[in-house]
């Protein structure tokens, strides 16, 4: 639930969105679920001439599986609450868990 | 497999036994007797082309366990659906047939996806579950071989022509109705066959009804059974040979006609509900003679009994005397036309409803929309929600709180659930969940409770053995309720994730948690190892973090919670005083445990927010032993040299190593020193004189610790600290009320400390300069380089700053220095003074810097009452 926690504190915020066939979409982050599901609004395409089928889409949803990378603006992420969600997740608690000897 | 290989009984030997100890046709893959009525070819006497359906059975194995939520996940009862995807079954080949070979037809209603069914689940729970119970309750959950039941029961009852009335099925059900080992297969035609013509559809009968109605129907079929030709054995080859020739023409004779005649115009007794819901484009909406082969209807007829609701309940504006034929099975035998004409526009009106009302179906709704996001919702639901989504709910309070948030009762966007379950949304001013306001935030809420409620009364219902594994916490137990919610997609779900690392939950010594440490005996033991301090810091850090949890969910000042609120927040507060480790003994160890925390990066980030938790006593407890085991600390006992000393003799690998440590001291500064300095300024001058002393005490190498950037911040906050509280302010005219001076004896012993402290800093002092420093150490292309112009702006500017850094310490000396020292400071720093100003003035200077340096400088002299533009 980090990631999803974590996105949604961009909602409304200008992200790029890498996806796995190289194709970038830059747009205002409107939504996002839990599956890390994402719909863009106002998008546009880097390098459209390779992707003129993009050309007419100003908005769109796209499926968390497909997405290789967001890029965000440093400004908008809390590095040490990042660093102090890590410590809270499940994961590391369960390690943490693990490895106390009481 | 209940399916034979080309006929030939491939089972396994125990269960060809089984299967033949009990009547079951010899070979279920086969049953030609059954191909006429499944092709609805005629009355099948004047067929005599053999047809074989193998595989029959197959949609038993076709089925597996995946497939028990789908009903849930698509809202509609794939049982319900219609079974033309079940292609092995034989109801399937019938396609031909008119009626039997449409699809069901719209379903009308969307009603009864949302609720709970209330027919306990006929199908295997598990796979496990599946594969023990498959021998015996195939028949049970194949509607295939049900169809054969109603066919008997309802022809006994009087609806023959509904039926094929020349198959012979008692064959499978006729001859062992009261068999004990087999009571899943009986259950059904009872179950059925009542439903059928004396229970209104909308009724499930418990297993004690259905049983003794079984008793009830029993003795009819017993009195067929000497008629079978088939008695359940073993045949030989050549018998089943002859029989594939021979027994699909020869008419099953077991079953003679009923005695009433043929009703070719009224509707079989389970036609209401079919008939409804066939497409309303069929031509003829005069009800036709159901073929011979409508084993498919007939079976249908049967699921819409075993799930009324799916067809039967969701249309009120039924009329209840349409039901009538289905719950009279002794219909008069020739309804007047009047009647007929009645009904055929009562279909036709329903029809067309039907039609109008279901042109949307397979299309999402509003309705589905907002299902399928409950049903996100619903997973989204955790009993702890500030730590699943620590991030956001912390983000946008910060957030709020930067931009001084307007509303201080909105704290956080939490949906609570139940108690123990809730659900967080974003902050309710941002997000799409904050625009729908309060009142959409209060309905979710009860929905998704709701759907919660829904979901864990499902899952007690259910056999909890699936849910095996990664059962470590209640919360996760509660989670795999709402697991499937959205259909399965693989073995892993949100509450048993597929562990991608296997992370080793070993117990070696190295691990072992450093409060194990405290308690053993030994007065010096070795310095914690960096996994030790790893984990420490890690633990530290989860108790901060459950601390400032805490802050953050404090009661109303008024109300009885505070006094265990604040005990708790004592705990947590002692339990990190307990894991600081600042009480053990000064030399416990080398470093001592405490500085061995903070020589990570990750302990000096930690400790302003562990300083502002401890009480004021107990961070100068912390203060003193940090000032007393200073030299301890990596950033003072391996402080990086000046930046451009040797800078063109490194190595790659030296300069990385040169990196790390300017990245810890410049965290050192930033996160321990402003800490430190605060605690400072709330020392008295005893304090402070005693803190100096401890300096010149516990620190055998004074002039390394001031060669360091955190000695000098720390020296420099301890002279300034006393001289501010020495120097009395002037009276204030509106304040008559004269400001108490210090104690004399506290001025004294610290003028006592101070002069042993100069005493022991002054032959060192020009030394502590970073230029000086580096132009010592520099030679080779380095010397000329320094203090020229080669040097990069950047570098140079930073050696101004740290010069400025040095030359603060030594006007803090300056100022608490009595005037017979002041010489001696000044002589020890001409050389130094003349270098600086001299450069300072040296056109080739570019201005910005001789500025800074003459400030740097004039810091200093000021402090004596110097400037200088006095120095010629």
């Amino acid at each position: 639930m980090l990631f999803f926690s974590f996105f949604k504190t961009l909602t409304d915020q200008v992200i790029t969105v890498e996806l796995k066939n190289d194709l970038c979409i830059t747009g205002t982050l409107k939504s996002v679920d839990q599956f890390l599901n994402i719909r863009l609004d106002g998008i546009t395409v880097e390098d459209p001439e390779r992707h003129p089928h993009m050309m007419a889409v100003k908005n769109c949803f796209i499926r968390g599986s497909v997405v290789r990378y967001v890029r965000m603006g440093a400004r908008s992420v809390d590095t040490t609450l990042l660093e102090d969600a890590t410590r809270r997740g499940e994961f590391m608690v369960r390690v943490l868990k693990g490895l106390r000897v009481d | 497999m209940s399916g034979g290989f080309f006929g030939f009984n491939s089972a396994f030997p125990e269960r060809r036994n089984d299967s033949s100890s009990q009547s079951k046709p010899p070979f279920p893959g086969f049953q030609a007797d059954h191909v006429d009525q499944a092709f609805g070819i005629g009355q099948g006497a004047e067929e005599d082309v053999a047809v074989y359906t193998w595989g029959q059975g197959l949609d038993d194995a076709l089925r597996d366990a995946h497939d028990d939520f789908n009903h849930e996940t698509f809202g509609v009862d794939p049982r319900g659906l219609g079974t033309d995807f079940q292609f092995a079954a034989p109801k399937q080949t019938a396609a031909p047939s008119k009626t039997s070979g449409k699809p069901r037809g719209p379903i009308a209603s969307t009603q009864s996806r949302y609720k709970p069914k209330p027919v306990a689940d006929p199908f295997a729970m598990s796979e496990d579950d599946f594969y023990s119970s498959r021998v015996t309750k195939s028949v049970p959950k194949k509607p295939v071989d049900t169809k054969a039941k109603p066919s008997k029961l309802s022809s006994a009852a009087g609806g023959s022509l509904w039926n094929k009335p020349n198959v012979a099925p008692s064959q499978l059900w006729g001859t062992q109705p009261t068999s004990v080992a087999r009571p899943e297969a009986v259950a059904p035609p009872g179950q059925v066959a009542p439903q059928t013509f004396q229970r209104p559809v909308g009724h499930i009968k418990t297993l004690e009804e259905i049983e003794a109605e079984m008793a009830g129907i029993d003795l009819e079929p017993l009195t067929h059974q000497p008629q079978l030709p088939q008695q359940p054995r073993i045949l030989s080859l050549e018998e089943i040979e002859r029989e594939m020739m021979t027994t699909t023409p020869i008419p099953p004779m077991s079953q003679p006609p009923p005695p009433l005649p043929p009703q070719p115009i009224l509707p079989p007794p389970s036609l209401p509900v079919q008939s409804l819901l066939s497409p309303p484009s069929r031509p003829d909406s005069t009800p036709t003679v159901p073929l011979p082969g409508s084993g498919y209807a007939s079976g249908h007829a049967l699921l819409d009994s075993i799930f009324p609701q799916l067809g039967a309940t969701p249309r009120p504006d039924l009329p209840p005397a349409h039901l009538g034929p289905a719950s009279e099975p002794p219909l008069p035998p020739q309804p007047s036309p009047e009647e007929l004409a009645r009904l055929d526009a009562l279909r036709k009106r329903v029809a067309a409803k039907i039609e109008s009302m279901s042109r949307y179906n397979h299309t999402m709704g509003s309705s589905d929309k907002d299902y399928i996001t409950r049903m996100q919702l619903s997973q989204l639901v955790t009993d702890d929600p500030y730590t699943s989504d620590f991030y956001a709910q912390v983000f946008s309070a910060i957030k709020r709180s930067r931009l001084a948030a307007e509303q201080a009762d909105e704290k956080t966007a939490v949906v609570q659930i139940a108690p123990g379950a809730a659900l967080s949304v974003s902050a309710p001013t941002e997000s799409r969940f904050g625009k729908m306001g309060s009142k959409t935030m209060q309905r979710l809420s009860t929905q998704v409770k709701r759907l919660v409620d829904s979901r864990a009364a499902h899952k007690k219902t259910m056999d909890s053995g699936r849910f095996d594994g990664y059962v470590f916490e209640g919360r996760l137990i509660f989670l795999a309720t709402l697991k499937g919610a959205l259909g399965r997609v693989s073995r892993s779900g949100i509450a048993a994730p597929r562990p991608v690392l296997a992370v080793p939950v070993g117990s070696k010594p190295e691990h072992r948690p450093t409060s194990a440490l405290n308690q053993t005996s030994g007065v010096h033991r070795p310095a914690l190892t960096r996994k030790q301090v790893m984990y420490a810091l890690e633990e530290m850090y989860d108790l901060v973090l459950e601390l400032e949890q805490l802050r953050r969910t404090q009661p109303s000042p008024e109300s009885d919670e505070m006094k265990a609120w604040d005990e708790e927040c004592q705990l947590k507060v002692e339990e990190i005083w307990r894991r600081l480790m600042v009480m053990e003994p000064l030399d416990v160890s080398t470093p001592h445990p405490f500085i061995a925390l903070l020589n990570a990066v990750k302990g000096q980030r930690l400790m302003p927010r562990v300083l502002r938790h401890l009480p004021h006593s107990q961070a100068l407890t912390l203060l003193t032993l940090l000032i007393a085991t200073y030299p301890q600390l990596d950033v003072i006992a391996h402080a990086p040299p000046p930046p451009v000393a040797d800078a063109s003799l490194l190595n790659k690998m030296d300069r990385v190593e040169r990196a790390r440590r300017e990245a810890e001291t410049d965290c050192f500064l930033q996160c321990v020193v402003p800490g430190m300095d605060m605690l400072i300024s709330t020392c008295n001058l005893g304090l402070v004189a005693g803190l100096l002393n401890i300096c010149t005490q516990k620190m055998p190498n004074l002039k390394q610790v001031a060669s360091t950037r955190p000695g000098v911040a720390l020296f420099t906050a301890l002279l300034s600290r006393a001289q501010s509280l020495i120097r009395v302010p002037p009276a204030d005219p509106n304040n008559p009320q004269p400001i108490p001076g210090p104690d004399p004896a506290e001025v004294d012993h610290w003028q006592r400390t101070f002069a042993y402290f100069l005493h022991l800093i002054l032959p060192h002092l020009p030394e502590l300069f970073p230029a000086s420093v580096a132009q010592k150490a520099a030679f080779g292309p380095g010397a000329y380089l320094l203090g020229g112009e080669g040097v990069g702006e950047k570098e140079s500017l930073e050696m101004e700053r740290r010069e400025a850094e040095v030359w603060g310490l030594a006007a803090a000396l300056a100022v608490n220095a009595p005037e017979e020292e002041q010489t001696n400071l000044v002589a020890a720093l001409r050389d130094k003074i003349l270098h600086t100003v001299q450069g300072a003035r040296n056109p080739v200077t570019p201005p910005f810097k001789a500025e800074m340096r003459l400030r740097n400088v004039n810091m200093f002299l000021h402090g004596l009452g110097l400037d200088a533009s006095m120095i010629e």
